[in-house]
């Protein structure tokens, strides 16, 4: 991303930082036991809050994100556990979203919200 | 359309309070981050001479929940524009007419704080998208591994988690004290300049009754208590009763955190109608229930140092002297931080039109005289008059004369009104 601010540098992207492994999204699936188990194993990143699911059969499956060498700790030691995206890699895929410079020109024009104003236009003229 | 990027959100601020000078106010916070940024919030109301109920909505805590600060900018350009317009706001199924957004900027302060943790945000953004704490390396030792303090477990609200759960409760998601955890708590509470920008607002916004903090993901609308399971019956048995330390964070136990049967009953109508509110937009599966829970797996998740928590909190420490009604907002029910922005702006429509809604809620139930005899409008001119708003902001000279005023007052009657509670 190119310098947002063109003045202090405080938006500069960082430059030769440590950047953590890749994590990946992976499902545990088992007993309400196991999954009560899993919440409590170090190093799991289960997001904002854990998610998951009550499958049909009675089990439960847990979401959380962990590294590829944490998975296969996890399934060494006896857990179902299916790997799913790498969540890291959609993250840096997405960053081509994110807005480049400042649209707002530093407050000198204002944002429109999503909401519709009946009877305005979208630029907010009448209609 | 795309994200916004850090500089964005606060440039979109200064815009929205220079278009709309009469009913917005910048407000620039004093505490900068570790990587030198300013971050700033909007008051948005028309003011008339004196505090209104306030609702605080602050998001981009955690770092990686992108869309955060872009719903935020987004429902406080919606309610600008619509009342200057003069018209409702329509989000998909749920509307909303003129007069409504009307009583909105008329009746209550409401003051959006889109980004909380701009360094978190610029580092997600740029270098490790699944980035959630602040970048403050303070505990790292050096140890580029350890950097950042998770805001969200970093308020003074059972913040010594090692004394105050039960040794059952779980480790996970209460807190950690090692750097390298995504949930480090910092060295103390409010030791992070995130979470002391919230508190300077409680304490320069006395009049701040509703609060609610923006995460994602999941499609939940949570309300207090986030350390135990609540129960109306004993009100001996709180947060603040250190008989109670080493017995919270653990369900179907002898401890549960007292909440008053009607404040129970209020954030659960709260969180249910804002919930309606986002259903009606176009159907998404949105759930309300108490932070403590997991329902989907019929688990628990007991946290401490959060900032709905600790905003509930105040009013039991006596540092408040209004209760504020706290929530967590956890958008997107579809389940992911990184939503395309095509698929983030109908989220955004979604809890733009919940937020709304919560402002509705909000707005206070008692009507003086003066306001039902139409002599508001009357008011308004005079003081508008004689305090242009486009000089001294919606307020005029009172704000900064009440601080004055509170600042000598406040000192005295507190430990008064201390003491007339502890009776």
């Amino acid at each position: 991303m190119a310098n947002q601010t063109g003045s202090d540098g405080a938006d500069q992207p960082p430059g030769n930082e440590y950047v953590p492994p890749d994590l990946y999204a992976a499902r545990i699936t088992g007993s309400r036991e196991t999954v009560a188990k899993v919440l409590q194993e170090p190093g799991l990143d289960f997001g904002c809050r854990p998610h998951g699911k009550l499958n049909p059969d009675g089990s439960s499956t847990l979401l959380v994100y962990a590294t590829e060498e944490r998975i296969a700790q996890l399934q060494s030691a006896g857990y179902q556990v299916e790997r799913g995206e790498n969540v890291s890699a959609i993250g840096r895929e997405r960053r081509s979203e994110i807005g480049k410079g400042d649209r707002f020109d530093r407050g000198r024009i204002a944002p429109r919200g999503l909401g519709e104003k009946p009877g305005r236009d979208r630029k907010g003229g009448p209609a | 359309m795309e994200f916004l990027n850090v500089v964005e959100i606060e440039s979109a601020l200064i815009g929205l309070a220079s278009e709309y000078p009469t009913i917005s106010q910048l407000i620039t916070l004093p505490f900068w981050t570790f990587e030198g940024r300013q971050t700033h919030a909007l008051l948005i109301g028309t003011g008339n001479g004196c505090p209104q109920t306030g609702v605080l909505l602050i998001g981009g805590t955690h770092a990686r929940e992108w869309g955060g600060p872009d719903i935020c900018i987004n429902f406080a350009a919606d309610l600008l524009e619509a009342y200057t317009a003069g018209t409702g706001l329509v989000y998909g199924g749920t509307a909303f007419t003129a007069a409504e957004i009307v009583s909105i900027i008329e009746r209550l302060d409401v003051i959006v704080y889109p980004c909380i943790n701009p360094d978190g945000s610029f580092y997600s953004h740029n270098v490790f998208d699944m980035w959630r704490k602040n970048r403050n390396p303070a505990s790292s030792g050096g140890d580029p591994k350890k950097i950042g303090v998770d805001v969200n477990r970093n308020y003074d609200f059972l913040w010594d988690y090692k004394t105050k759960f039960a040794k059952g409760a779980n480790p996970n998601s209460l807190a950690s004290d090692n750097p390298a955890d995504d949930l480090f708590h910092g060295k103390a509470p409010f030791s992070e300049p995130e979470s002391q920008n919230v508190r300077w607002l409680y304490e320069q916004y006395p009049q701040i009754c509703w609060f609610m903090d923006i995460h994602s993901y999941g499609g939940d609308f949570l309300y207090s208590w986030g350390d135990d399971v609540n129960q109306t019956t004993t009100p001996d048995m709180n947060f603040t009763n250190g008989a109670w330390d080493g017995k919270r964070g653990v369900d179907k136990d002898e401890y549960g955190e007292y909440i008053n049967g009607c404040d129970q009953a209020q954030v659960k109508a709260v969180a249910e109608a804002t919930v309606a509110a986002i259903k009606g937009v176009r159907g998404e599966p949105y759930t309300a229930y108490q932070s403590f829970f997991l329902p989907a797996l019929g688990l628990t998740y007991p946290t401490s140092g959060a900032s709905d928590d600790w905003s509930f909190s105040r009013y039991f420490t006596g540092s408040a002297s209004e209760k504020v009604r706290a929530f967590t907002m956890e958008f997107n029910a579809a389940g992911t931080f990184f939503p395309t922005w095509p698929e983030m702006v109908p989220i955004i429509k979604d809890v733009d039109a919940g937020l709304v809604r919560f402002c509705l809620e909000a707005l206070p139930t008692y009507t003086l005289p003066w306001w039902k005899c139409h002599l508001k409008d009357f008011y308004y001119d005079i003081w508008h008059r004689v305090f242009p708003p486009e000089l001294w902001g919606p307020y005029g000279p009172w704000e900064r004369f009440r601080r004055v005023v509170e600042a000598i007052v406040i000192p005295i009657i507190r430990p008064i009104i201390k003491t007339f509670r502890n009776r």
